[in-house]
């Protein structure tokens, strides 16, 4: 994994514009995010974050531009590998616990030792009493919880989150912040969308979009900042 | 795949078979098999008792066979362009949402993983497709020659082709990204070439090789190369289609996965509206942005209930106005074929039912929102009331249009025609409305379903068959005149009209 002192882009989107039935989503972004930083992606409703991520995570097609995640087309097999992802709606299993859970998305990606970075983040997580419970019987919060633990039990290269927030107690969101700036600081690129303007605090980036297009790339600061909290 | 990837995979899915075991009752999982091979028996033994008729004549035979084929062949190609169509918004597949985020993003081949949720969709289209099969077999077995067992052969065989042609053609237009242009492009040439098939009596359209199957026992109708080409076309879809599922886009999947499972649950409290709702987001129906026709902007608006039906109508997607014209079209053919079989007024009762679920929107989408309907400052009762003009004029002047059309092939009964087209077009009107009104079954008679099934389950089949069965009676006018006389066909849609209209009353009223 590379170093956070010495940055290399992890990864690079050109051109980037995705349109649903006419209407633009996104329009011809071009960005670049290196090693070893948390980047925050805001923005309005409807601004292109969660369509954003979502082409990063290879789960939507560009229009048109290209994305590359460590090197490799975004969907890609190798791309795939070296990303985690998770949406803004917790999707999970009905039956399997919060530990099968696990040992399945790690297995599929090859990772033998998920038992103690697993166990950290489900005590991290608050879910230790509940861990061999199934997500079916979860409150909104804990389902939540469980699809961050599940994104986060592997290492790779790049972490992509939308709306993490959303539905976590103080703690857990503190909990949350602090495995992303961890993250971040072993060398992967964490990308998180949120409306949430305590986050910028901690980030080393913010992208900000409006209206599917690139406003703004670099240091947060307070014109950032002060965007935020007019949207929330 | 590698090795250890598939035992993960294997060693996962028998986790979540331990775990669904835990939670699931074996009498649940025998009913369930009960219930499937109680329809199945349903519908091979009593649709063609139900369907029987007296034999056709020389003159008739000899109408079925010039004309038989080119009408199946176009049948076959417009279901094929419908399949192609849904094929083209990411039908048929809809894995779970877990398995597009956890298993479809590993780096995993994608066909390893879509390709046994395929093999299992095609194996459950085949065998509906033989008992559907084996079914309309025997019901034709009773009109034409060649005995049962000959014609539950053929059914056996066209069947399962003509399911497996569609799944292939669903699933082929999926795996190979086609877009809804080049799949209406090619479903339209599908039913050109069928049509040209019809017309001059050839044998050269894929939907005639098709279709030529199920009339194998009419005796030296069917070039044996053309059935062969029919099997051919069953086999090579479906192989083409698994062999590229893995290019399926995972776009429509994620979303596919959540509202196939909630439909089901929505279908299984019998919740119409809530299915026709999800429905229409698993098509991927949106109203249009911009309306077919705009309506006059008045200086000040007077009927603005009235208006909001109509503002509504003019945004409906095409597909939408497709479905209903196709639906009332099919209704009305069983319909005029009910003279002779009576029972056929039942499907033709709810195909008009079901487009009415459509037509009466203005109406359901004010109940969707209950508690925004309380914040207007007028009755509500007039509102919701209002609210079903609009339906009422669009549907029973659908009907009319279509009864006048008819009129010169029915050779005449002008007067009949137009008293069971409002009839029938009120009371599915009545019936959908209803349906809407009375919703899923409340949890207290769900709940008493457990402790006295044998009579709250009559109650809840008697509270949710109501409704198309009003549709149905709206189509009784048929059966009488066929049995006594235009006059009293008439007398009867009159009284039909004016119970539809009651019922429509009622139903608008118990919506509050």
């Amino acid at each position: 994994m590379p170093h956070r002192h010495s940055p290399t882009s992890l990864l690079r989107v050109s051109h980037l514009t995705k349109t649903y039935d006419g209407h633009a989503a996104l329009r011809d972004v071009n960005l670049r995010m290196d090693s070893g930083h948390l980047v925050a992606l805001v923005g309005h409703n409807g601004a292109g974050k969660s369509t954003m991520l979502g082409v990063i995570a290879g789960l939507i097609e560009p229009t048109d531009g290209e994305v590359l995640v460590a090197g490799e087309i975004a969907g890609t097999l190798p791309a795939r590998a070296a990303l985690s992802y998770a949406g803004d709606n917790p999707v999970l299993y009905d039956d399997l616990n919060v530990w099968e859970h696990l040992e399945y998305v790690a297995a599929l990606h090859g990772v033998d030792d998920w038992k103690t970075p697993g166990r950290e983040l489900v005590k991290m997580f608050g879910l230790l009493d509940r861990a061999d419970d199934l997500p079916s019987r979860f409150s909104r919060g804990m389902r939540q919880k469980t699809a961050l633990a599940v994104a986060l039990v592997r290492p790779t290269a790049v972490v992509v989150i939308d709306e993490p927030f959303v539905g976590l107690d103080m703690r857990a969101q503190t909990a949350l912040i602090d495995a992303l700036v961890a993250r971040a600081r072993s060398g992967s690129t964490v990308i998180v969308a949120t409306h949430q303007p305590r986050f910028l605090s901690y980030a080393d980036e913010c992208v900000m979009l409006h209206d599917g297009r690139l406003e703004y790339q670099g240091p947060p600061n307070a014109e950032v900042l002060v965007e935020l909290e007019k949207g929330e | 795949m590698a090795d250890t990837e598939t035992a993960v995979l294997r060693r996962m899915r028998a986790a979540r078979r331990k775990n669904r075991g835990d939670e699931r009752d074996w009498i649940d999982a025998w009913y369930e098999l009960w219930l499937r091979g109680f329809f199945a028996i349903v519908v091979v033994v009593v649709v063609p008792i139900v369907l029987t008729g007296d034999k056709l004549d020389a003159h008739a035979l000899a109408q079925f066979r010039d004309r038989g084929p080119g009408v199946a062949s176009i049948v076959v190609a417009v279901t094929v362009w419908v399949a192609l169509r849904a094929g083209a918004r990411g039908a048929p597949l809809a894995p779970e949402g877990p398995d597009v985020v956890y298993l479809l993003l590993a780096p995993l081949p994608r066909a390893a993983v879509l390709r046994p949720l395929a093999a299992q969709q095609l194996r459950t289209a085949v065998s509906a497709g033989t008992v559907v099969g084996v079914s309309a077999g025997l019901a034709a077995a009773a009109r034409l020659p060649s005995g049962g067992g000959a014609w539950a052969l053929a059914g056996i065989v066209a069947g399962p082709t003509l399911a497996a042609v569609l799944w292939g053609s669903v699933a082929i237009a999926s795996a190979r990204r086609l877009t809804t242009r080049f799949a209406n492009a090619i479903g339209g040439l599908l039913v050109v070439a069928a049509a040209a098939d019809a017309t001059f009596r050839t044998w050269l359209a894929p939907s005639t090789w098709v279709s030529s199957l199920s009339l194998l026992p009419l005796h030296h109708l069917v070039p044996p190369i053309v059935a062969v080409a029919g099997i051919a076309l069953a086999v090579g879809l479906p192989v083409a289609a698994l062999a590229s599922i893995g290019r399926t886009s995972l776009e429509p999947l994620l979303a596919r996965g959540a509202l196939t499972s909630q439909m089901r649950f929505a279908a299984s409290f019998q919740d119409m509206r809530t299915v026709v709702l999800l429905h229409r987001q698993l098509a991927m129906e949106k109203s249009r942005r911009r309306p077919w026709l705009r309506l006059r902007e008045p200086s000040k608006v007077r009927r603005p209930v009235w208006r909001r039906g109509w503002h509504g109508y003019a945004r409906w997607p095409l597909d939408r106005l497709v479905r209903v014209v196709t639906l009332l079209a099919v209704g009305s053919v069983l319909a005029f074929a009910a003279r002779s079989t009576h029972l056929l007024i039942v499907p033709a009762g709810v195909a008009l039912f079901v487009a009415a679920l459509d037509v009466i929107e203005p109406f359901a989408a004010e109940l969707d929102h209950p508690t925004t309907l309380l914040t207007y400052g007028v009755s509500i009762r007039m509102l919701l009331l209002r609210n079903l003009v609009a339906p009422v004029v669009a549907l029973v002047g659908l009907a009319l249009i279509g009864a006048i059309a008819v009129v010169p092939a029915a050779g005449g009964h002008a007067g009949l025609l137009v008293a069971c087209a409002v009839s029938a077009a009120l009371a599915a009107v009545a019936g959908s409305t209803l349906n809407v009104t009375l919703g899923p079954p409340p949890a207290s008679q769900l709940a008493m379903l457990i402790f006295s099934p044998d009579i709250f389950g009559i109650v809840l089949l008697v509270r949710q068959g109501l409704p198309p069965a009003i549709a149905v009676g709206g189509l009784a006018p048929v059966v009488v005149a066929s049995a006594n006389s235009d006059a009293v066909g008439i007398v009867v849609a009159v009284g039909i009209g004016a119970l539809s209209i009651a019922v429509l009353l009622y139903a608008s009223l118990r919506g509050v």
